[in-house]
């Protein structure tokens, strides 16, 4: 384990193990450090409950069907209503003819779903310009790469000067190396 | 594979994201090569702008031809990725980490190459904007009633759906190529690709979630493309065209092509990466078993199809049926029926052909049989028309050709320099993969020897066959 400090009010340290974090994690929020201060970058997705932190939330499903629903609309309205406005010589049937405007809409609807289940994901990591990185959260940190090479990174930040000094000795006192 | 024999993390990050790192000959001369391709692919067409359609054999009464035939090839192979890899996703099959990424890239391109077909067909590509739904300065509008416009409907949703589907999952994975990378114009590109990617425990269920939604949407998507282009054949009057059947046969047809083309790719990058630790002998298995399915499946339609022709009486079908089976396009025909069903399955159906060297070859020989379907149904039945001193006949130029072997070239061109730039097995769904196989997940490889850190993650789903 490596344990480094950017900054006095953030503790950084990386972790071989997800055990390992696990019990930091643990021994930190019995300390008193709220959970919201607790940030743990891992190189693939952990499974629910793997370390004593709250789920995330999302509403990428809410956002997706809301683009489906917009991207129909859309498709819908440009079919039906080219329809309508340069209405063709259809022979008495339906000026607004359902399947090609059951199609446009259908591929509308997909179209809509995709763009903003994307857009969503994108704003919900702060990966969108001029979002995400506030307090800290999902801030750059030079022990980044060890992400990169398959290990943990925990990071906790707003602390005072005191808590950040005993929480940087229970890191050092499970770690395998010390930076 | 033993746990013992199973690479730890260090020699997965050092074998996947190391390729990134040092130029390999093959590759290169791979991209050389197929970049010389392109350079045909480009010439033929300028030479097609500056002198017109004329130059192509396409006339009356044949009026489609390659382009349309290599435009729904094309498609069909693109429905290798974003449709195989999120069945297999949406079905958590756990082989699927090591294919997913270069099915994707398959699909992103080969549909880049297929959309240019249609425009090359039109010969004055400049007019290719009256297509789109805006109002021009008559204040006319594409007729929706097309399924031309059908056609670019599903194709945009397609294009841009399988785009974001490749790189979604590819977020992760540039991160740790920039976590990596020295300082420099490669760190920069990274980045910009990572869009500020940190793996935290927010992004990756946002990022989850939104995978597993794009996954379950692009199927229905997948089959409308290729069920739409069907469209453009079946809903007209044409003898040979008219059929109920065209949409899900073409669909079939494409899935079965796809896979034609993604297991070539897998062995070509096995063995020019020395990826046999990822893209193991039962990851292979998987998709030869997959893919016989495929080719019995293809042969119960078009069995189907031709028989319902026959027995119909219908003189112009029958006319049509008859140039195909017993006449001037017999060869082509037989041998697709060979080359698509009677050897796949002769060599699919055994374990030991079920090994990368033959399903490859097999592969390639349903690429061969695929491309002649979609020539046999659109040149006969256009060569065959209901009055007799309308027929003709159909001979490509070498414009023609030129464009047809060049988009082979783009498209290889395209795959070698995606996979020089980005990590073509996903490095993230890797160690996924071993962290759920440790905890006794479906590949259920390592569970007492393995290591629990995702430091030292075996493979996933490396078992032998």
């Amino acid at each position: 384990m490596t344990a480094a400090t950017q900054d006095p009010l953030v503790v950084e340290a990386v972790f071989e193990r997800v055990e390992d974090v696990r019990a930091v994690v643990e021994a930190v929020l019995e300390s008193g450090v709220a959970a919201s201060q607790v940030e743990v970058r891992s190189p693939a997705p952990l499974e629910e409950g793997e370390l004593p932190l709250p789920k995330p939330k999302s509403r990428v499903l809410l956002f997706a069907l809301a683009g489906a629903v917009l991207g129909g609309l859309t498709a819908f309205g440009l079919a039906a209503g080219t329809a309508l406005a340069y209405p063709l010589p259809t022979g008495g049937m339906s000026i607004v003819a359902g399947p090609p405007v059951g199609v446009v809409t259908y591929e509308g609807t997909a179209l809509g779903l995709i763009l903003m289940t994307v857009l969503r994901v994108l704003w919900e990591g702060g990966l969108l310009p001029g979002r995400g990185i506030r307090s800290g959260r999902g801030r750059a940190s030079d022990l980044d790469h060890h992400v990169a090479n398959g290990r943990l990174l925990l990071r906790i930040h707003g602390l005072s000067e005191e808590q950040a000094g005993r929480l940087r000795d229970l890191s050092r006192a499970s770690a395998v190396e010390v930076g | 594979m033993t746990a013992e024999s199973q690479p730890s993390a260090a020699a997965l990050d050092g074998q996947l994201l190391g390729r990134l790192d040092r130029r390999r000959p093959g590759l290169l001369v791979g991209s050389l090569a197929s970049g010389a391709l392109a350079l045909v692919f480009i010439y033929c067409w300028g030479y097609q702008i500056a002198n017109g359609i004329g130059v192509t054999g396409i006339n009356r009464p044949v009026f489609w031809g390659f382009y349309i035939i290599n435009f729904v090839f094309w498609i069909g192979i693109s429905h290798a990725g974003t449709l195989i890899s999120a069945i297999l996703r949406v079905t958590k099959a756990e082989w699927r980490r090591p294919v997913t990424r270069s099915a994707e890239a398959i699909t992103l391109f080969a549909l880049a190459i297929g959309g240019l077909f249609p425009l090359i067909h039109l010969g004055r590509v400049a007019i290719f904007y009256y297509m789109i739904p805006y109002p021009n300065s008559r204040m006319l509008w594409p007729n929706f009633r097309s399924p031309l416009v059908w056609d670019i409907a599903a194709i945009t949703t397609y294009i841009i759906g399988s785009a974001l589907y490749l790189f979604l999952p590819l977020i992760p994975d540039a991160a740790v190529m920039r976590d990596r990378a020295a300082a420099g114009l490669k760190k920069r590109f990274y980045a910009v690709l990572a869009l500020g990617w940190r793996g935290t425990a927010q992004q990756w269920h946002s990022l989850e979630w939104g995978i597993r939604i794009l996954a379950v949407v692009i199927i229905p998507v997948a089959v409308s493309v290729h069920t739409i282009v069907s469209w453009d054949f079946a809903m007209t009057q044409t003898p040979g065209w008219k059929s109920t059947i065209f949409g899900p046969y073409f669909v079939v047809g494409a899935i079965f092509s796809g896979i034609a083309v993604l297991m070539i790719a897998m062995a070509l990058l096995r063995r020019g990466l020395a990826l046999e630790r990822f893209l193991t002998d039962r990851v292979f298995n998987n998709l030869g078993l997959l893919f016989v399915t495929m080719s019995l499946v293809w042969g119960y339609f078009t069995f189907a199809e031709h028989l319902t022709v026959w027995y119909s009486g219908d003189l112009f079908e029958k006319n049509v049926h008859h140039v195909l089976l017993h006449g001037d396009f017999a060869v082509p025909f037989w041998t697709m029926v060979v080359v698509n069903l009677v050897i796949p399955v002769a060599v699919l159906s055994f374990p030991r052909g079920r090994r990368p060297l033959p399903t490859a070859l097999v592969g390639c020989g349903v690429l061969v049989g695929m491309w002649l379907e979609r020539f046999l149904i659109v040149v006969p039945a256009l060569s065959t028309p209901r009055l007799a001193y309308s027929i003709g006949d159909y001979m490509p130029s070498w414009v023609e050709l030129g464009i047809m072997i060049g988009a082979v070239g783009v498209f290889a061109c395209l795959y070698f320099t995606f996979t020089q730039l980005l990590p073509i097995v996903s490095v993230w769904e890797m160690r996924e993969g071993w962290r759920h196989a440790g905890s006794g997940g479906e590949s259920g490889q390592p569970s007492e020897a393995a290591p629990t850190s995702a430091a030292a993650s075996p493979v996933p789903g490396g078992g032998a066959a």
